[in-house]
């Protein structure tokens, strides 16, 4: 059952400002052919290195949902969803593990979105990696849907992958 | 009052746990399952649970408490990214107390946890 893309744009949209807002005080631009040229300072750099993380969404669609973002960011936002870290504290450990809850939040609030708030979804357990380029992320072979988004200064992106997506 | 926070994501423990001790609650014990969380029950007075966890999710985790004479009256309130109408019911049948969907600001949770504790 292939869902529209303005559909899954809207709710990924309602999802992202929910989730990222939320758990790490920040705004997500999209950044799509619709948005208005960002100023200089906003436009992001391009990844060198990515981290990503995935959740898988059991029903009633089957897919997946991927973060991509650069390490800078990873960080940044770890440190906004703590609120409070030891010095020294701030280790690729826990950043992995922020952005793997990060993806499961937003994972949990796009679908929501989807069914609009009323009917029972079942989610997998999430999982996350850091590779050299966004080539080497272990994207499925399937139709996807990415959407890229400023951060802070960087692109975060997200990637919605299988046949209902 | 010491708190059980039960989620495989040590992020939302330690989001939790944040939130918790800058509201004056100091005794947290975490745990990253449900089998782990049944083995840390002792002097807990109130449980925090995520849903979705390996090797034992929050569900059966409830189930197992309430099951428990020793435990049974324990507050429990759930933590999950699961927010439909019949999960909660499901969930408050089994015997959760209340029921967070994540993200959640702290006043959601201090809210909840004031709540529980009265009830």
């Amino acid at each position: 059952m292939a869902i529209d893309d303005k559909r899954i744009g809207d709710a990924l949209a309602r999802a992202m400002d929910k989730s990222l807002e939320t758990l790490a005080f920040v705004e997500a631009i999209p950044l799509n052919e619709d948005t208005p040229p960002l100023p200089d300072e906003l436009v992001p750099a391009p990844r060198t290195t990515t981290n990503w993380a995935k959740t898988p969404i059991i029903n009633p669609f089957k897919g997946e949902i991927f973060l991509l973002l650069p390490p800078e960011l990873s960080e940044m936002l770890t440190e906004m969803m703590f609120g409070m870290l030891d010095e020294g504290e701030l280790d690729q450990s826990l950043v992995m593990d922020a952005i793997a809850e990060l993806s499961n939040v937003l994972a949990g609030r796009f679908v929501d979105e989807l069914l609009e708030g009323d009917a029972v979804f079942e989610l997998g357990l999430p999982e996350r990696g850091s590779v050299s380029s966004d080539a080497e992320v272990p994207l499925p072979d399937t139709h996807m849907h990415k959407l890229d988004y400023a951060v802070e200064g960087y692109t975060l992106t997200v990637v919605l992958a299988g046949v209902d997506f | 009052m010491k708190i059980l926070v039960v989620d495989d994501s040590a992020t939302m423990r330690r989001i939790v746990e944040n939130n918790l001790k800058t509201s004056g609650f100091e005794d947290i014990v975490q745990a990253t399952n449900g089998v782990e969380a049944l083995a840390n029950m002792a002097g807990i007075e109130l449980v925090l649970t995520d849903w979705n966890m390996p090797v034992m999710d929050g569900l059966s985790l409830v189930k197992e408490i309430r099951s428990n004479p020793t435990f049974a009256n324990v507050p429990i309130v759930m933590i999950t990214t699961e927010g439909a109408k019949e999960e909660v019911i499901q969930a408050l049948k089994e015997g959760v107390n209340d029921y967070i969907v994540k993200p959640f600001t702290k006043q959601v949770l201090l809210e909840k946890i004031e709540k529980v504790l009265e009830g």
